[in-house]
């Protein structure tokens, strides 16, 4: 997706090759002293970002919301939560931050809404027949009295993906569809409404002044029109990757395209579909205009898979034309410090969806050979072509917090599976920004707790510890940034591998700019004459040691020779 | 590949070089969109078909013709046919058997690698005739053969480089250049990005096999190749008759969708490598597999080896490499999912690494490993869990109290194996959570009853393995 400049020249719209910070809004800053995050703290923290040298900001949903799942059960699709503020106090923020060179991309939920939204009420006033009840999946039940739910799917956080309603008359009646918590009512998108409802959100916060979004599940929407029974094994495509959803991609590429050339708006998918090449489908020239790339994220730590997977990357989403969109940590997956400090992996238990493993890894943790290789990490994925979400802490170096009490659980995933599932809540603890208990610089003096208890460990990541701290993972965070922004080849498209051991992964990209990382085995000597420009630890007498990655200029020959 | 994987730093410079060149001259990214269900497609699948049919179940024979006699020809390597037959193995890969390049020649018989003309047959090992006839042979014997394809190099003295400059890379001063990041001096780079050399490539794998009816390929250096040359080339071969492609490559394991049926498992390799030098343990190798497993796409599968040419003669002999270990790893390679790979002399119990440049032949008279080959063969060929790809069925690990011990299963219809194994140099005891796998087996190597246990513990020595069939 290229447009003309106002000056006739043609360059890529900024989303293709920038660096977002994702805002867990609810842990990120707290203003008001409940705490939780809202925006006018993330709004009193913007220079952190911007200072850290990111291209703009990705905040998850700030609707309002019963706040089971953390609103990504939304009530209102074009409201405020108080929680988090109001109207008002979003625009000034998305002001701030454009002021700032920073984008703001909100976090768009069409799969499903709350069952407090106003159509599901009305569904459920209107009983089984009405056309509310179209809105959603509702359903008879199987059974002699209809106690069975109306198929054998499963939700993603464990149990049935069904819900048993009462009726108005207070019958016990029909069940809808619910592939999240039972909170969260799926919508029908074979319906006009649902269709023209999206349509209308995403033109009004676009004509608010909002960036982009990132679309949750977009490999969801759509159901298998019959709703039959999944007799398959492993990834149930009657319930995702249907596909009827691209043409929905389409409709909200159209709309984005609308806003053009004056404005350069994307939408980030995240799809969680089995295969690259499945994913490339959702970014065929007309559909979303980005995706996330997890293939990177589930990989272990090894060259070759990582190799392989980068290969996957740019022969299956290269071929479409589309920007790649990598990322190594969110919301939903443990932090990268601890996935690669796991040194003695641990089963889990029997019945957890096997794609847990890779992304919420248990076992015994060594945060400090996960943070050298979280460091490492983060200097490939900043020197590969393509766009880059980084997660909020990601830059400090946080590692999860892995023995929250059960008491202070809150998600959804982790009580459904009673703990089987580890859980999200321990990439979500608010962050530090300062050594000073209560709550770290969280929130102001004398508030409430955080939602989340912060381990007393957290005060050697504080934001203000690391400041200034050459050797301090946020420093190599903005270190990293600042190159990156400052060599056209690391934005550029040009990338090839370069010749290296197997343990090594070395590639060049445009101009005279190269990255390798060593993922083990013996420290790999670097090509003579290259001037290393940016290290995750320290390179000793020109040779890369295990775990560690390393930003090169190379020395232009000007005699070639074989 | 070819010679040593040891690198100078001038070959690492010269690389370096090279590789920005070819960074200006083609940005990466974009590798054509590939084609949807063109008939192209269609007769890829339904080659595929009958390519499984022979090699859902095979096992394949790397021979190193030079060293395999003291003639060295191809003759008097026809004599050893019956004693493969009776090893049991299906497919014979020969090393490139093309004239071999005089100029810029390593040692004094050159590399395989370095290829003067596709077309020819190194007259070291005889005659076009020679080999027709060793082909037929072998044929009539029931072997499928396979040969080494070389496509991203050729000798100094190929014709082509005089012929056609154009075909090769050059550097700046118009030289052409050895592939970057290489020390294979011995051989010049083809020009990717000229068509007519590709067409002639392909015209060569053609020619083989229209006219000698060969089954297939190892493509060399698949890395370097790129990705839609090999489409090409696939469409090309499947017009004359289903082959099967094996690629020299690990990380691109989106070619095994469609352009190749097998690649290498050199993760596998390195892992027990170090697993027998105990800087790694059955954990290890258990990601492994759960990476190949997870990865490749539905119906490709790794060739595993203990040894091949590259590892015997650059890296070490069997012995050298895995020590009292080196049993155990073979069980391995026969029983995880993967192609088993036998090299040259395997069976007689190779006890040095062979020279790569120079004549230095196989000893025979000691087969004592030919038996234990023999068993794994028929151990692969007689349970159907064990089996290619697709025809065979995934490993699931079983959880063991020692991490040393290495257990799991693979089950396909009726038929079923557990393996377990110490993964290291001293004797272990761990029990093994067979769960639903408890029940009567068969100690294939015991040749005895066994009575696998729901929770089982198992003493076992230093590197044994027990690996129970029903």
């Amino acid at each position: 997706m290229e447009h003309s400049a106002p000056d006739g020249v043609t360059r890529s719209p900024w989303w293709r090759t920038a660096v977002v910070y994702q805002v867990y809004l609810r842990s990120f800053a707290d203003a008001d002293g409940d705490g939780i995050g809202d925006l006018a703290g993330l709004r009193s923290r913007l220079d952190h970002l911007a200072d850290l040298g990111v291209d703009g900001i990705w905040l998850n949903p700030c609707y309002p919301s019963p706040q089971v799942d953390h609103g990504y059960d939304v009530a209102d699709y074009t409201g405020i939560d108080p929680v988090y503020g109001d109207l008002a106090e979003f625009d000034e923020l998305v002001a701030a931050a454009h002021r700032r060179g920073l984008a703001v991309l909100m976090d768009l939920v069409p799969n499903h809404c709350s069952t407090e939204h106003p159509w599901f009420r009305e569904a459920l006033a209107a009983g089984p027949g009405s056309a509310e009840r179209e809105r959603f999946l509702f359903r008879d039940g199987k059974g002699e009295r209809g106690e069975l739910p109306p198929n054998n799917w499963q939700s993603c956080f464990g149990g049935p993906a069904w819900t048993r309603v009462t009726e108005p008359d207070g019958s016990p009646g029909q069940w809808y569809l619910n592939f999240f918590d039972s909170t969260q009512a799926d919508f029908n998108w074979r319906h006009p409404d649902v269709v023209a409802l999206f349509d209308e959100v995403l033109r009004f916060w676009f004509d608010r002044g909002v960036d982009g979004f990132r679309i949750d599940v977009a490999h969801g929407l759509v159901k298998h029109p019959a709703l039959p029974d999944w007799h398959g094994t492993g990834y149930n495509t009657l319930g995702w990757d249907r596909p009827e959803v691209h043409e929905i991609h389409r409709r909200w590429r159209r709309i984005t395209e609308s806003y053009a050339p004056e404005r350069e708006l994307t939408l980030v998918g995240e799809v969680w579909v089995p295969t690259v090449e499945a994913l490339a489908a959702y970014l065929r020239p007309d559909e979303l205009p980005q995706a996330f790339f997890f293939d990177l994220l589930e990989q272990p730590w090894h060259a070759v898979a990582w190799r392989g997977s980068i290969d996957r990357a740019f022969t299956e989403i290269g071929a479409t034309g589309a920007t790649i969109t990598w990322t190594l940590a969110s919301h939903d997956v443990h932090r990268a410090v601890t996935r690669y400090g796991i040194v003695r992996p641990e089963e889990l238990p029997e019945g957890v969806d096997p794609n847990v493993e890779r992304i919420r890894p248990k076992g015994d943790v060594d945060t400090v050979l996960g943070e050298r290789r979280a460091r490492a990490a983060a200097l490939v994925l900043l020197a590969l072509p393509g766009s880059q979400y980084l997660y909020q802490g990601e830059e400090l170096g946080l590692p999860e917090v892995s023995d929250l009490p059960e008491h202070a659980r809150q998600d959804p995933g982790w009580i459904r599976t009673g703990g089987a599932d580890p859980g999200r809540d321990g990439c979500r603890v608010p962050l530090p920004w300062t050594a000073e208990a209560p709550s770290f610089g969280f929130s102001p003096p004398a508030a409430a707790e955080p939602w989340l208890p912060q381990p007393e460990w957290f005060a050697k990541y504080a934001v203000s510890e690391q400041l200034g701290d050459a050797n301090s993972t946020l420093e190599l965070h903005r270190a990293a940034l600042r190159l990156r922004r400052g060599i056209p080849g690391f934005t550029g498209d040009e990338f090839r591998w370069m010749d290296a051991p197997r343990d090594v992964l070395f590639f060049a990209r445009g101009g005279d700019v190269a990255c390798a990382l060593n993922f083990g085995g013996e420290s790999f000597p670097l090509p003579p004459g290259a001037e290393v420009l940016l290290s995750s630890a320290p390179v000793r007498e020109g040779h890369l040691p295990a775990d560690t990655a390393v930003w090169l200029r190379m020395e232009m020959m000007t005699k070639g020779g074989g | 590949m070819m010679s040593t994987r040891r690198r100078s730093i001038a070959a690492a410079l010269a690389a370096l070089l090279a590789t920005l060149l070819v960074m200006l001259l083609a940005p990466a990214g974009s590798l054509g969109a590939p084609d949807s269900d063109s008939p192209a497609l269609e007769r890829s699948r339904a080659n595929d078909h009958q390519v499984r049919a022979w090699s859902k179940d095979a096992v394949i024979y790397e021979v190193n013709v030079r060293q395999y006699t003291e003639e060295g020809t191809f003759e008097a390597f026809a004599e050893h046919l019956p004693r493969l037959e009776e090893l049991g193995v299906d497919i014979l890969w020969f090393m490139p058997i093309h004239p071999i390049g005089e100029e810029n020649r390593k040692g004094t018989l050159g590399s395989y690698y370095s290829v003067r003309d596709y077309r020819g047959v190194n007259p070291e090992f005889g005659t076009k005739e020679d080999f027709g006839d060793l082909v037929e042979q072998a044929k009539d014997r029931g072997f499928k053969v396979m040969m080494d394809f070389v496509p991203n190099h050729t000798a100094w003295d190929h014709p082509w480089v005089a012929e056609n400059p154009d075909w090769y890379m050059q550097d700046e001063a118009g030289e052409i250049v050895h592939p970057p990041g290489t020390d294979w001096t011995d051989v010049a780079q083809v020009d990717w990005d000229n068509r007519e050399l590709r067409a002639a490539l392909i015209d060569a794998m053609r020619y083989w096999v229209r006219e000698f009816d060969i089954d297939g390929y190892r493509v060399d250096f698949v890395g370097g190749v790129p990705d839609d040359f090999s489409r090409q080339a696939r469409k090309a071969l499947d017009r004359i008759k289903p082959v099967f492609m094996l690629a020299e490559d690990e990380q691109k394991t989106h070619l095994l969708k469609r352009d190749y049926h097998a690649n290498y498992a050199w993760w596998l390799f390195h892992t027990m490598t170090q697993v027998a030098g105990g800087e790694a343990s059955a954990g290890d190798v258990r990601e492994y597999v759960d990476w190949m497993q997870d990865t490749y796409p539905k119906g490709g599968y790794p060739m595993t080896f203990t040894s091949n040419h590259d590892e015997n003669s650059w890296n070490g002999t069997t012995r050298e490499l895995f020590g009292e270990a080196e049993h155990t790893m073979a069980v391995l390679t026969f029983a995880l999912p993967g192609m088993p790979l036998i090299y040259s002399g395997q069976e007689a119990g190779l006890d040095h690494r062979l020279e790569f440049f120079e004549k230095d032949e196989i000893s025979w008279d000691d087969l004592s490993m030919q038996d234990f080959y023999e068993q794994l063969v028929d151990l692969k060929k007689g349970n159907e869990a064990l089996w290619n790809g697709i025809d065979g069925g995934p490993a699931e690990f079983l959880p063991a109290s020692d991490p040393d011990t290495l257990a799991f299963q693979r089950e396909k219809g009726d038929n079923r194996v557990v393996v377990v194994m110490n993964l290291s140099g001293e004797a272990s005891s761990s029990t093994v959570r067979a769960a639903d796998a408890a029940g009567y087996y068969e100690d294939y190597f015991a040749g005895e009853p066994f009575q696998l246990g729901a929770e089982h513990s198992f003493e076992l020595d230093a590197w044994e393995y027990r690996v129970l069939v029903r």
